[in-house]
């Protein structure tokens, strides 16, 4: 195996990141591998927590898409307590 | 601090979220530019820190090995350091892990919850320590900014002070969750 290239951290992104670059004995790219290296445990230490938090606490994954993660878990709680929401609100999570 | 300072900004366990709120200064940035060179910053591209930087603002809280020698590391190359909102003040959101086992952090996202390719990853994660630490449980810190984040104003009202010489008086400006 040749050498491996690496970049580390990737910058201008949101996250921890490093790329490598595996090279073969010619020089040539054998493999290229993309390794996000932030780990946080969100799926075990929400477990338990009150159903209101959530949107908050996923809103905190990413600081870059908040909104995304926001919505995504105000719809799951919206689905929970199965309530009817109203058209107005319905179309503000949509956009 | 000389004719342009440098300052630098990191990310340890965080979300961006706070340097975010740093880009949300806008225009002021241009203003900061001429007081100061940002030498080091997952926004730019330079891989190594400076060799003294006057400000280093820190986002999050220190939850791996990597995120410790990272800190140690800024931190000796750092004269005035920043904890930058509540994940680097309080450990927050990354703390909330604590009352659980790394193995039972790792089985839940890695095993239970996999659809395919169940195994924990090795090499890729730095290994995490026990417990979720705030910045100054590790070095010391000179500045607190709670907030989360905190607002565009107190960064560049931080920011300002910092760079003017002074120590910025963060009362009625920031709280915990703002
Ligand atoms: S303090 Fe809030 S906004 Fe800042 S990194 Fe932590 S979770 Fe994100």
């Amino acid at each position: 195996m040749g050498r491996t290239i690496t970049i580390d951290p990737v910058t201008r992104i949101e996250g921890h990141s490093k790329i490598t670059i595996q090279l073969d004995d010619s020089g040539h790219v054998a493999d290229a591998r993309f390794h996000v290296t932030q780990f946080r445990g969100f799926e075990k230490f929400t477990e338990g927590r009150t159903f209101h938090e959530m949107p908050s606490l996923t809103a905190r994954i990413c600081g870059i898409c908040p909104v995304s993660h926001l919505v995504a878990s105000a719809k799951t709680c919206d689905q929970l307590m199965a309530v009817r929401i109203q058209k107005r609100a319905k179309i503000c999570a949509a956009s | 601090m000389g004719d342009k300072a440098i300052m630098a900004t990191v990310w340890l366990d965080g979300c961006s979220g706070c340097h975010m709120s740093f880009l949300d200064i806008d225009e002021r940035l241009i203003e900061l530019a001429d007081l100061m060179t940002l030498a080091y910053s997952p926004l730019v591209d330079t891989k190594d820190f400076p060799e003294m930087a006057d400000v280093t603002l820190v986002e999050g809280a220190v939850s791996s090995e990597d995120d410790l020698a990272k800190i140690r590391k800024v931190r000796a190359h750092t004269k005035t350091l920043v904890s930058l909102g509540d994940c680097a003040v309080t450990a927050n959101v990354p703390g909330m892990r604590n009352p659980f086992l790394t193995e039972d952090l790792y089985d839940r996202a890695y095993i239970e919850n996999a659809d395919a390719n169940q195994h924990i990853p090795v090499n890729v994660i730095p290994p995490l320590r026990p417990n979720s630490y705030p910045v100054h449980q590790v070095v010391d810190v000179d500045v607190f900014v709670p907030g989360c984040p905190p607002s565009a104003d107190t960064i560049f009202y931080v920011v300002s002070e910092l760079l003017a010489g002074r120590q910025p008086d963060l009362s009625g400006r920031s709280r915990f969750g703002a």
